[in-house]
């Protein structure tokens, strides 16, 4: 029993405790043993009722036992306290309410103020060796109104925190101000905690829900693994996986299932999942026999797997965790032995080629730069020739030889899409590159088209294409609204074509011309808008305008004539662009 | 032990409505009778809810639930053990803190077997998990669906905080007054007294015994502290709520 806490208890009531106590508790032992420091009875305070001195009585063993301490409040940080607060309402406080007197409340604030209170005060007097503050409230730690109290205080000197660079910190203070100390350096604080029930403890440990139900869901969960096995021995394939299956419901992780979910799967030839279910259940449980055995036996059928696909490398990783987990396993030794066999010519093999392909290497030394300049001309020819036959046939014919040439093209454009893009990185884009990306636009929107019967010329702005065709949707998408509001033309007709574009193929061809006008616009202004500071390409912007201003006339020409006038358009927009572009870039 | 256990699979024969009952000293001692198995019971609530885990309210509103329950109704009827499964159900899902009723069930099964295996998934099971969902129903019909009710916990909070500025914190951190009258307010909810008394009294009494017990000495003004805290409790409410309480200790005394 707490003597203290005993004594200070018999302070308060006095002697007509003392011998109810004295009578309720002889048979306790520590009582007698604290009893011999209390013969001393002051008189009682208060008149307490004697309803409470016999529950104090009864209860003196449970009250003043010290296993209480163990649940008192430990000290705790500043914002405990403030956490605390929000919590519920910050009253003022109760004394107030109370009416307690002046000197009470006096006395009984020079008792509780202690290090580490903060107050706040009001200076009122500065003199060279300190100044002095009127306290008006506290801050923290303690909780009382004081501002009637007419305390001061003073601050001296040395205490002052430096203000900036002045000699002399007093002068940075005024009568008048508000200063905010902290007595000293540690504020000491209660946590208002209250949830723990000292009984929790007295209970056995196995008698919780939680353990319980752990318990419980592993026999029902082996309950149906029992069941799942004898599916699978009857052949009942389907049914055992659904009863393992449920055993995992129940117990996530249970190892025989998982153990038996994995054999399962293996003997369907579900390899992957069989080895990730063995896994999990080793993790668990590293000595279970059987998964050990099962997954030797699994990663050997999934080494083998990989050997068929020529992963070599990973089909040894995979036969030597096999033989680590079984060592005696025959399969296993064997496989690993040949696939090291394996691994070792193969190696062989490639270093023998390397050295070869270095010799080769060594000859042709050409310069990225070089090779693209002769890629240009290539594909410079290949429109020349591809314009001359279109001139002279009709539209299909046209196709065919476009068809053939754009085939031919599109070798080519696989080896120079790879280039462009490392080329493209973060330079400025020049003209050269811009018009070879228009025309890898116009040749992707000719791949989309190859499969309906008409080819499509593209407008005679697609030079517009600066940008590849993926950014163009994505402003075509974007913009195709505002665009509307910009232009004011009468676009929404169009627009909606535009909506169309976006999901479907186009389905006619005067549509499809349309709506790549509104794209090319749209993705126009949408790419000037967003590369505000260029203004050669507002420039061309205008141009483009222009171009774009007679294209409704254009809808009524046959198809070669429209088809020569945009090739022409554009090799001489190209011609018109390269000399502006060659001082342009960087 | 009662015999609870052996009766809970049927919920049927529950509800068989009860003989009249003789007067006198006879049925005396069947009030005090039936208060002694009220204690018990509400102790099994109180020891299920800590092994669930549940928190220190939704305890409180399960025991309110079953003091509610049997103040109209009597204990021949009904399987007082059931019900108070029930109101643990219950008494989860209306203060948001859902228990399932599998953990119910074993919790409960393994403290009138104690060391007992988990229950398998059979029939035994199942019936029990009707009987405790069947049992919900009816305590709600019988409760007239009023199910939340205002308990004394966050009264208590405030109080304690306010007087804790009161008193000098060494003095304070001395004596365990908020846990002693944490402590005090769950064991009031082992008779009908928190169905009897308003929550702020019994909150104030609660700190009241507890600030007396250990002669923690508080200013006095005007007014008393708990006369500020609470708007017109007087000494008598007080006293009467303490008097409760002490009755209910004697009563632990005997069922022991």
């Amino acid at each position: 029993m707490d003597r203290d806490l005993l004594r200070q208890c018999l302070t308060y009531h006095g002697e007509s405790l003392f011998s109810t106590l004295k009578c309720e508790q002889t048979e306790n032992p520590d009582f007698q043993a604290v009893v011999a420091d209390l013969c001393k009875a002051p008189n009682g305070e208060e008149q307490s009722s004697p309803l409470v001195e016999q529950f104090i009585a009864r209860k003196a063993d449970i009250l003043f036992s010290p296993s209480w301490k163990t649940a008192t409040p430990k000290e705790e940080e500043e914002p405990r306290q403030e956490e605390a607060a929000e919590a519920y309402a910050v009253m003022p406080p109760l004394e107030l309410f109370m009416e307690v007197p002046f000197e009470e409340r006096r006395t009984m604030l020079y008792r509780d103020l202690e290090r580490g209170d903060i107050v706040v005060g009001r200076i009122n007097n500065v003199r060279e060796y300190g100044f002095f503050l009127t306290l008006i409230c506290m801050a923290g730690g303690l909780n009382r109104d004081i501002e009637d109290l007419e305390l001061s205080a003073l601050c001296h000197i040395k205490e002052i925190p430096s203000a900036g660079s002045h000699d002399d910190p007093l002068s940075y203070y005024q009568i008048g101000d508000f200063i905010r100390g902290d007595k000293n350096l540690h504020s000491v604080d209660l946590n208002a905690n209250f949830g723990k029930w000292w009984t929790d403890q007295l209970f056995a440990k196995e008698d919780f829900a939680s353990v319980i139900r752990k318990k419980q869901s592993v026999s029902w969960a082996l309950k149906c693994v029992k069941a799942g096995v004898g599916h699978f021995k009857q052949g009942r394939h389907v049914e055992a996986m659904n009863e393992y299956n449920k055993a995992l419901d129940i117990d996530t992780n249970n190892v025989e299932a998982l153990v038996a979910r994995g054999a399962l799967y293996a003997n369907k030839g579900v390899i992957l999942k069989a080895i990730s279910d063995f896994e999990l259940a080793l993790e668990t449980c590293p000595d279970h026999r059987n998964a050990k055995k099962y997954l030797c036996q699994t990663l050997v059928e999934r080494g083998k797997q990989l050997e068929e696909q020529e992963k070599l490398v990973t089909a040894e990783g995979v036969y030597r965790r096999a033989l680590s987990l079984d060592d005696a396993n025959p399969e296993a030794q064997e496989a690993l032995r040949k696939i090291t066999e394996t691994i070792q010519n193969s190696i062989r093999l490639r270093e023998e080629a390397l050295a070869k392909e270095g010799e080769e290497k060594a000859k042709s030394s050409q310069s990225s730069a070089e090779k693209l300049r002769k890629l240009l001309k290539e594909e410079k020819r290949m429109k020349r020739k591809r314009k001359r036959s279109t001139s002279s046939s009709s539209s299909s014919s046209s196709r065919k030889s476009s068809t053939s040439s754009s085939s031919s093209r599109r070798r080519a454009k696989k080896k120079k899409k790879k280039k462009r893009k490392s080329a493209r990185g973060g330079k400025r884009r020049s003209g050269r590159r811009r018009s070879d990306e228009g025309k890898r636009g116009r040749k992707r929107k000719e791949d989309e088209e190859d499969e309906e019967a008409e080819w499509y010329p593209a407008p005679p702005d697609t030079s517009a294409t600066f940008l590849d065709q993926k950014t163009w949707e994505a402003f075509g998408a974007a913009a195709d609204e505002e665009e509307g509001e910009e232009d004011g033309r009468p676009r929404s007709s169009e627009r909606g074509m535009g909506d169309q574009r976006r999901t479907a193929e186009p389905q006619r061809s005067s549509l499809d011309e349309r709506k790549r006008r509104v794209s090319c616009s749209s993705s126009d202004s949408a790419y000037s808008r967003k590369l505000g500071p260029g203004k050669d390409f507002s420039g061309r912007n205008f141009s483009l305008r222009g171009g774009e201003d007679q294209t409704p006339s254009k809808e009524d020409l046959p198809a070669n004539l429209l088809d020569i006038f945009q090739q022409i358009a554009k090799f001489q927009k190209e011609k018109g662009i390269e000399p502006k572009k060659s001082t342009n870039s960087i | 032990m009662e015999p609870g256990p052996s009766s809970r699979s049927s919920a049927a024969r529950d509800l068989v409505p009860a003989a009249g009952r003789s007067s006198g000293p006879a049925r005396e001692a069947d009030i005090s009778r039936d208060m002694k198995t009220h204690f018990r019971v509400c102790r099994f609530i109180m020891e299920a809810g800590v092994k669930l885990g549940m928190r220190s309210v939704p305890v409180a509103t399960a025991c309110v639930l079953y003091h509610n329950f049997f103040k109209r109704v009597s204990l021949s009827v009904y399987e007082p053990y059931l019900v108070a499964m029930s109101c643990l159900y219950l008494a989860g899902k209306v203060e948001e803190q859902h228990i399932r009723t599998r953990d119910i069930i074993n919790v409960s099964h393994r403290y009138f077997n104690s060391g007992s295996p988990p229950l398998e998934c059979d029939k035994e099971f199942w019936d029990l998990r009707d009987s405790v969902v069947q049992c919900e129903l009816l305590i709600l019909r019988q409760l007239n669906f009023q199910v939340s009710f205002e308990h004394p916990h966050k009264y208590l909070l405030h109080y304690v905080m306010s007087v804790k500025s009161l008193v000098n914190r060494h003095a304070w951190s001395r004596c365990p007054v908020a846990e002693t009258s944490w402590a005090l307010l769950r064991d009031c909810y082992h008779g009908s007294m928190c169905i009897r008394h308003m929550p702020q009294h019994i909150a104030i009494a609660t700190l009241y015994l507890a600030l007396n017990s250990y002669g923690v000495e508080l200013p006095v003004g005007e007014k008393r502290w708990w006369q500020v805290l609470c708007e017109g409790v007087t000494k008598v409410d007080i006293d009467a709520v303490i008097s409760d309480l002490l009755q209910l200790y004697d009563m632990e005394a005997k069922c022991i």
